[in-house]
């Protein structure tokens, strides 16, 4: 198809038996493929410390994982509150959900911070890096993912530029983050997206990302109804193009 | 600049929501299927959610 690389997602892994990564690595670079990145889920946005010890160590786990497929880096998410059930609802107040009551977005920020550098030695020891991405909940707003990184403050732990995850003023955003990305995903929204559509002027984009100085690895997340025969060709001529 | 691909469902935004999984897969089962073949022909089996 005219990749450079797959970038895996752990629900996606059929098993996590070492035969079966080593298998996974060994297609990878016989078909000349890289694997830039291990996209998990996990989430530090909880009172209950014993809910963040529990994806404290996921993420230590899925640093291991990355580690055998020999993958440098995985991509982080903040969490959220989930105090918004509904996921038009929450499009509907624009990914900001109001704190469990009680509590504040600076404890979830602590909560993230302190977990993130709860992993950090086991990311060290890998040699896998975390990157954090700007995604629905806590990292909605970008000044909060950009607290968080600056709080953490490791080489270890990097930012997954997300081109699609924003309310509003995306490419201010996107500016915004550039300088900070180790990575990004960049949506494409062929036929219309399923949740909401962005009209992304890559160009523009890979300019941004220029002037940055971003020189990492760009993902492509087709996220429209178009049938991905034609969408994904067309996603990555675009890319092609642009970032060209 | 290099460039890689990653599942198209797997990561839409609401993809993680409890209860909303299925739903997003089944939406999005018809644009899934180049994808999914080209993870499938690398030993990774997309699942029904990211």
């Amino acid at each position: 198809m005219g990749f450079d690389g797959v970038e895996l997602l752990h629900r996606q892994l059929a098993s996590e038996e070492k035969s079966y990564l080593n298998g996974l690595k060994q297609r990878a670079f016989d078909k000349g493929l890289a694997l830039p990145m291990l996209s998990i889920h996990q989430d530090f946005v909880s009172p209950q410390a014993a809910d963040r010890q529990k994806d404290i160590d996921h993420t230590k786990h899925c640093v291991d994982l990355a580690a055998q497929l020999g993958i440098p880096c995985i991509r982080l998410n903040s969490g959220r509150w989930k105090t918004i059930k509904s996921f038009d609802d929450l499009m509907k107040a624009k990914g900001e959900e109001p704190p469990i009551a009680g509590f504040k977005e600076a404890d979830a920020i602590k909560w993230c911070v302190d977990s993130i550098r709860a992993i950090l030695p086991h990311c060290e020891a890998a040699g896998v890096k975390m990157a954090l991405e700007n995604h629905w909940g806590l990292t909605t707003k970008i000044p909060t993912l950009i607290d968080i990184w600056k709080q953490v403050n490791s080489p270890w732990l990097g930012i997954n530029l997300d081109t699609g995850n924003y309310p509003d003023r995306y490419y201010e955003g996107i500016a915004q983050l550039a300088p900070h990305a180790s990575i990004v995903q960049a949506k494409t929204y062929y036929g219309g997206g399923v949740w909401y559509t962005l009209d992304l002027d890559y160009k523009r984009i890979a300019k941004i990302l220029r002037e940055a100085k971003f020189h990492g690895w760009v993902s492509l997340e087709m996220e429209g109804k178009e049938d991905a025969m034609t969408a994904v060709p067309k996603s990555l001529k675009l890319l092609r193009e642009s970032f060209a | 600049m290099k460039i890689s691909i990653t599942d198209a469902a797997g990561e839409a935004v609401g993809a993680r929501l409890e209860g909303e999984r299925r739903v997003k897969a089944e939406a999005n089962a018809n644009k899934k299927l180049e994808i999914d073949q080209l993870l499938k022909s690398f030993g990774v089996y997309p699942g029904l959610e990211d």
